[in-house]
Formats: structure tokens, C-alpha cells, sequence
């Protein structure tokens, strides 16, 4: 088994949960993590990491519904494949156009924390006009 | 959504499913000390397996609330029920450990002692357990309990209470007062219990900051009663903090900003120039506003700050028959 | 359900089982009686080595002083016994003074603290969220505090009482067993005060919940209820009464009671049987006269004989115990109002 040591924060909009999966998942891409790699109990979780079990186990359930890893029964929950790359491939347009940007917002004197916040409400914003206000009703992690 | 109901069947201590998911259920339950209430129409469920914060201003009556939880005292009105039994009976009882804020323990016993004490008045009893909680700790079972460090002896008090094999721990401010080397050790080997086992956990702090990453479930009392209960995703996410700038928001008659309309506004505030506004989205956010998830910690501050809004129970925690709001 | 989880169950499973008891060997205090035991042990450790010695202590005096009364009884006394005889009246009231004594140090030093001391430090808390319950908390507690008072007052009782006994026997005046400092500390009457004591010491601690002032309430408390004892202890006693007649009622015509009998009253005796003070016509120039006059014919004693003390420490001790059963329930009251 692979020691993973998840870190929880504090984070504007980011769950407990959600950040367990952006954790795995980033450790799968930088080869932390392999497939067929046993993923840590809720209990060592919850010893090393004191982390709520509720919270693995639910981020657990979110990277089984999807394809990322594979609970078997009475043994543990395994790496079933790389999680899709959602991270456009260096050179790409969207790539280019980011570090464009940033190299711009920087030089116009902003802070680093600025652009960070300001990326934040942008995608802050984009989220609620989309609709997702009311996320309410969908439940997320809700009884399946 | 429990640890037990996604177990594929198997639950709590071998109890029938139904019963295994309500850990705890309060029905208007106050208590008064002489003319003053220290805590009134407590009305909510618990499902099992849950981390539950409760938050509350000093005076809330959180501490009344888990001492009558844990049989110590007769409430004034309504009741308390674990896990179906009512508090304070022996079934209850056997079910239940409680730490309370000081962590009393009998200074001139030693540890060993202090988990005899816990075997001897326990028929459900875990030495091995409590033994193993002890030593991880590194405490020697043959120390005098008076001569341990604040955190040590929250270890031997937490091992009392777990080695009772309880389903449901009540603990009041547990990590007040401990450095955040112990508070983290303390956190982790209380949580490895609750993956062990599934035992439901009720936890008071004054201190939200420190639930928000801990507990997946929270509630919040204030003076007027339960303002808040369900699960923390649920209630971050029914919430949206929206904020503009002050000169493009008139506030309408009544003090509230305008174009809010359409929310329910829990919170609102003016400060200089910035206008922000804790809302319950009821529709599309307008200009000028933006809107952001808010943190644990501003849902939290909102709802005890405006101590009349309106109280959110969601559906797992509210009680059937009773009038209390539903969200969603 | 999550195979992590389930794996971890199964991981440490047979681990987890509860460890079976150790066999024990003899007797061993368990449950309840064990904690009680073990939180109070110094305590009642310190009693029971204060018996023990006190005890031993007085027997050991007590064969000295029954040799000596025989011997002086026996008309062939050394120099020696004579003087171990007299000494032994003044070291009488002063053992007698001292067991009185030991309902107030019980009250103040085992009851007061026996709830206050857990109120106190929080750990009334700890024992309260065990599965056992608050009432055989209590109830054990008293039980076993009243057990060694009562072993302690009944021991160091049984042994001053045969002390007493011989002095008694050769001159009761001097060794007056109606008195506090003789009757309230043998027999069943100690046993029932040290348990009044004790259980008003626990009521108060259960009330006022911190340590030193209930100690202090103790006190008090006791004090008041002994000053309503004394004034209640006699009309227990049931007395005899010896009188002479025909006109002798001179300092020399006193009847004689035993000599193991207390003198409890003194009166003139008219002739129409009614009694007067002794002190009727005490100030008059001619006394006789005077009491002539009045229809004085004789002297009217009462008395009680040693025989009876028996009797008398029995309905006593009965008076008592409803007293004690009667302060239960204010206990009991208490315990309710505190502990939920």
C-alpha cells in the first residue's frame, strides 16, 4: 500500500470530500499513486491524517461512481485507472492563453493572491450564472 | 446519507436498520434552572455513524443539552431519546459516554486503575481496547492520573469513554485546551474509533473553525432554540455569500438591501463601501451582485449573529410530527 | 458497505474481543463496592487502624482496672490498685468523651466529603455516565462508609463498655453511664449516632456540593442536633425510686441507693406523696421548721441501677434509628435534587 497523507484545509468551495479526490487524483498523475495500488482504510486515514472517516469514505464512493477506483468487498479499494486527464496537454490553446494572462495580470502590478482571487470569483461567478444555485435539490453524495 | 445505510445491509451493533439510522432525537426538549432557560425546544434527529459539531454562544446550553443526552440531568420539558431508549434509562445509558469539558478523572488513581473503574461498572467493557487507546498515547498504565499533562489525561478520559464500547460519545469542548500536537493525536485516534466501529459522535465546540474539517454533520443553538441542523456539505451549499459594492445597492425601507428579493436573506451586513449578504438562493443571482460558497465558519456566524432568522433543519435531522422547517 | 472499513474491522476483529476477567482468589470487592472501596481506601483504612488500636488499647486497660476492682472489692488491695481504680474513673470520662466524639468526626471527615468530594472535583460526573446507576452509586457509597462506622463505634463501643463495666459495679456514682460521654458512646446507641453522623454529613455534602463547607455545616448541624439529643436522652430511662418516711429528712437520713446506681433526681416527699425541689426552704432560718411546715415527712430518690442501662441503650437506639430513617429520606431528597 501506497502511505497517502491526505491534508485537509480550510478552502472557500472546495468540501472536505472533493478535496480527498482532487488529492487522489493528483497523485495518480504524478505517479504517487499507481493503478492496482491499495488506497489507505478510513481508519488509517482518520489515525494519520485525523480526517473524518464519513469524509473518506465519501470521497471514496465519488471516485468509484467515477471508474477511478474499485471497492472490493472485505480487501479494500484499489486504483482501477488513471482518472482522465482534465489538464489540456502543455502547448495546447487554452495553455498558451492562460499563461498569457497571467504573465499580464502580474505585470499590470497585481498581486499573486489578487489573480489567485480573482480566478477564484470568476469561476465562483461562472458556477452560480450556470445554474448551480440551486445545487440544493441534487444533494450531492445524497442515499444513491 | 450514513455510514450505515451504505453498508450494504449490516449495521450497528446487529439493531434493526430502522432504529440503527437515529442515533438521537430530542423533541422540544428544555431545561430550565430556576426563572432562566438555559435551553429550550431542542428538536432534532441524529442519524448514526455521523460527526456532529454543536455550536453555540457560551449560554446556548450546549453542556445542558449532553448532560441530559447522558442521563445526568431531567430535562424540564419534552424528552431525549438514544437509539430509541429514553435518555438517562439503563439502556440508554449503557449505550452512551460522555466527556465532560473538565474531564474529570479520580487524581489519585492510577491509569490502570482508571480503566478498572471503567471495567468494573461496564458490562460491555473493552480492556483490550481501552489499553491500546492508552498506550498509544504513551502513557504508563501505572502513572497517577494527577500526574499527567492536560492531554494525557484527556487520552486516559477518551479511553474510559471508548473502552465502554459506546455507540454514541458525547463530548463537550474536547479539544479546548490542548496544544495542536495532542488536539491532532487526540482528533485521529477518536476518529479511528468512529471507522472502527461506526459509533455516532456529538460533539459541543465554541470554536467553528476547528469543526468545519472534523465534522461532517453540525448543529447550531442559539438563546432562541435550534437555528441549524443537517449535514456540513448540505448546509454550505444551500448557502451563497453574495456581496457588491455599496454605491450600486440601496437598502429598501426595512434595512435590507435591495435585489435580494428573491433570497431568503439570513444575514446582511454594510460595511464602508462593500455590501455582503448571507442568502438562501432562490433564484438566479442579479446584478450587482456576485455570489461565492461560503465557509463553514461565515454560514455558522450569519446564522448566530441574526439570531431570528429563520431555523434550517434538513430533512434527515427533522423530527416527524413536529413543526420545524424543512430545507429543500 | 466500504471494504476499507470492513477490512479494518476484520484487521484488528479478534483483537478487539473483551478480555476475560482474571480468576480471583478469595474475596476481592467488585463493581460498585470495588470503586467505592478503592477511591475511599485511605480513609477507611485510617478508621479501621484507629479501631483496631483503640480497641486493642482498651481491652488491654480494661483486664488492668477488673483485676484492680476485684482486688480492691476483695478487700486485699495493693497501693497500686488502688491507685489504678482512681485513675481509671478520670481516664473513663475522658475515653467516654473522646468515642462520643466520633459522630462529628465521622460526620465531618467521611459523610461531608463522602458526595461533596466528587461534586467538587467533577468526578460525581464520571461514575454518572457509567452504565450503572446514580441510586446504587449512592447507595453503595453510604453502605459501605456506614459499614465501617458502625463496625468502628460498635468495636471501640464494645470494648470501653468493658472497660466501664467493673467501675461501674464498684461505684456508679463516680462513673455516671446516663451521661453523653458514657451512654452515647457504647452499645447500639454509638452504633446509630455514628450513622446519623455519616448520613448527615453525606445530606449536607449533597447539598452545598464543596467540600470544606459542608464540613463546616456538618458541624454545626451535629452540634444542634446533640444539644436536642441531651435534652431527649433521659426520657429513655426507666427509673427507680426509693424513699424514706416519718419525718427523716435530714442530710444524714438520704436513702441508700446500689452502688452500681446513678442518682438522676433528688425531692422532698410530703406526707400527701406529692414531691418538692431539695432546695425548698434552703434558704429559710430554720430549714426543718420550714419544711415541716410544708408537710415534708422524708427524702424520694430516683434512680437508675446499672440493670437497667441495657433496656434504656435499646429503646434509645430505636428512638434513634426512626430519627436516622427520617434524615434517609432527606438524603434520599437530595441525592434527587443533586445528582439529576
Amino acid at each position: 500500500m501506497v502511505c497517502m497523507k491526505y491534508r485537509i484545509e480550510r478552502r472557500r468551495g472546495v468540501a472536505a470530500y472533493q478535496q480527498i479526490v482532487e488529492q487522489t487524483k493528483r497523485a495518480l498523475r504524478t505517479g504517487t499513486l499507481r493503478v492496482g495500488d491499495r488506497l489507505p482504510t478510513a481508519r488509517e486515514v482518520a489515525e494519520t491524517c485525523a480526517v473524518n472517516p464519513n469524509t473518506t469514505l465519501k470521497a471514496y464512493r465519488e471516485l468509484e461512481r467515477e471508474g477511478v477506483v474499485e471497492l472490493r468487498q472485505g480487501i479494500g479499494t484499489f486504483v482501477a485507472r488513471a482518472p482522465e486527464p482534465f489538464v489540456p496537454d502543455a502547448g495546447s490553446t487554452l495553455h498558451a492563453e492562460l499563461y498569457e494572462w497571467t504573465e499580464r495580470a502580474l505585470r499590470s502590478g497585481m498581486a499573486e493572491d489578487d489573480v489567485r482571487e480573482l480566478l477564484e470569483t470568476a469561476l465562483a461567478r461562472y458556477g452560480d450564472a450556470a445554474g448551480d444555485v440551486l445545487v440544493t435539490e441534487e444533494r450531492k453524495g445524497g442515499p444513491a | 446519507m450514513t455510514r450505515t445505510s451504505g453498508t450494504s445491509g449490516t449495521t450497528v451493533r446487529g439493531t434493526a436498520p430502522h432504529e440503527a439510522r437515529v442515533a438521537l432525537e430530542l423533541r422540544e426538549l428544555g431545561r430550565r434552572y430556576g426563572r432562566h432557560w438555559a435551553l429550550r425546544n431542542a428538536t432534532f434527529r441524529l442519524p448514526a455513524g455521523r460527526v456532529c459539531g454543536l455550536v453555540g454562544p457560551n449560554g446556548a446550553g450546549k453542556t445542558t443539552m449532553l448532560e441530559i443526552i447522558a442521563g445526568l440531568r431531567r430535562p424540564t420539558r419534552g424528552e431525549a431519546t438514544v437509539f430509541g431508549a429514553p435518555a438517562g434509562s439503563a439502556e440508554a445509558r449503557a449505550r452512551v459516554s460522555f466527556l465532560p469539558q473538565e474531564k474529570p478523572l479520580f487524581t489519585r488513581f492510577s491509569v490502570a486503575d482508571t480503566l478498572r473503574m471503567g471495567r468494573e461498572l461496564n458490562p460491555g467493557w473493552d480492556q483490550a481496547l481501552a489499553e491500546d487507546f492508552v498506550r498509544a498515547g504513551s502513557v504508563a498504565l501505572d502513572a497517577k492520573v494527577g500526574s499527567l499533562s492536560g492531554g494525557q489525561r484527556t487520552r486516559i478520559a477518551l479511553a474510559v469513554a471508548l473502552g465502554k464500547r459506546p455507540d454514541l460519545v458525547l463530548l463537550d469542548e474536547p479539544l479546548a485546551e490542548l496544544d495542536p500536537l495532542v488536539r491532532r493525536q487526540t482528533v485521529g485516534a477518536l476518529l479511528a474509533e468512529v471507522a472502527e466501529r461506526g459509533i455516532t459522535v456529538l460533539m459541543s465546540s465554541h470554536l467553528v473553525a476547528e469543526l468545519d474539517t472534523l465534522c461532517d454533520y453540525l448543529l447550531l443553538v442559539s438563546r432562541g432554540g435550534l437555528r441549524l441542523a443537517g449535514d456540513v456539505d448540505e448546509l454550505i451549499s444551500v448557502h451563497r455569500l453574495l456581496s457588491a459594492h455599496g454605491d450600486a445597492v440601496v437598502d429598501a425601507p426595512d434595512g435590507t438591501p435591495a435585489g435580494l428579493e428573491a433570497h431568503t436573506v439570513v444575514q446582511a451586513q454594510r460595511e464602508r463601501r462593500q455590501v455582503s449578504a448571507l442568502v438562501r438562493p432562490g433564484g438566479p443571482v442579479t446584478d450587482p451582485w456576485t455570489a461565492a460558497a461560503p465557509t463553514l465558519e461565515e454560514v455558522v456566524l450569519a446564522y448566530l449573529e441574526q439570531g431570528d432568522a429563520d431555523a434550517l433543519i434538513s430533512p434527515n435531522s427533522h423530527v416527524p410530527g413536529t413543526g420545524t422547517e424543512v430545507a429543500a | 458497505m466500504s471494504a476499507t472499513t470492513q477490512e479494518a474491522r476484520r484487521g484488528s476483529g479478534p483483537a478487539r474481543a473483551p478480555r476475560a476477567a482474571a480468576p480471583r482468589r478469595g474475596f476481592a470487592p467488585r463493581g460498585m463496592v470495588w470503586l467505592v472501596w478503592r477511591q475511599h481506601r485511605a480513609t477507611f483504612l485510617v478508621m479501621l487502624g484507629g479501631t483496631v488500636l483503640a480497641t486493642a488499647a482498651l481491652l488491654y486497660k480494661g483486664v488492668y482496672v477488673h483485676e484492680a476492682v476485684a482486688a480492691v472489692d476483695g478487700g486485699d488491695p495493693t497501693p497500686g490498685d488502688d491507685a489504678t481504680v482512681a485513675d481509671a474513673y478520670s481516664a473513663l470520662q475522658a475515653y467516654g468523651a473522646a468515642l462520643a466524639g466520633l459522630p462529628f468526626l465521622v460526620g465531618a471527615f467521611v459523610g461531608a466529603p463522602l458526595f461533596a468530594g466528587d461534586l467538587e472535583s467533577g468526578t460525581a460526573k464520571l461514575v454518572g455516565v457509567q452504565s450503572r446507576s446514580r441510586t446504587e452509586w449512592v447507595a453503595t457509597k453510604l453502605a459501605v462508609a456506614a459499614l465501617f462506622s458502625a463496625l468502628a463505634a460498635g468495636a471501640m463501643g464494645a470494648a470501653l463498655h468493658y472497660y466501664r463495666a467493673p467501675l461501674v459495679e464498684h461505684d456508679a456514682s463516680q462513673a455516671d453511664f446516663t451521661l453523653s460521654n458514657s451512654f452515647d458512646s457504647t452499645g447500639p446507641v454509638a452504633v446509630v449516632l455514628v450513622l446519623i453522623g455519616l448520613l448527615v454529613g453525606a445530606t449536607v455534602g449533597l447539598l452545598f456540593r464543596r467540600m470544606l463547607p459542608s464540613m463546616v455545616v456538618t458541624l454545626v448541624s451535629l452540634y444542634v442536633l446533640n444539644f436536642a439529643w441531651e435534652l431527649a436522652r433521659m426520657a429513655f430511662a426507666r427509673l427507680e425510686t426509693v424513699t424514706t418516711g416519718g419525718g427523716r429528712f435530714g442530710d444524714d437520713d438520704r436513702p441508700r441507693i446500689p452502688r452500681d446506681a446513678v442518682e438522676i433526681d433528688l425531692s422532698y416527699l410530703r406526707s400527701d406523696g406529692s414531691l418538692t425541689g431539695w432546695s425548698t426552704c434552703v434558704n429559710a432560718e430554720n430549714g426543718p421548721a420550714c419544711l415541716r411546715e410544708d408537710g415534708v415527712v422524708g427524702w424520694a430518690v430516683d434512680y437508675m441501677p446499672y440493670s437497667h442501662f441495657g433496656a434504656m441503650q435499646w429503646t434509645a437506639a430505636a428512638a434513634l434509628t426512626g430519627a436516622l430513617l427520617l434524615i434517609g429520606v432527606v438524603t434520599a431528597y437530595a441525592a434527587r435534587r443533586t445528582l439529576r
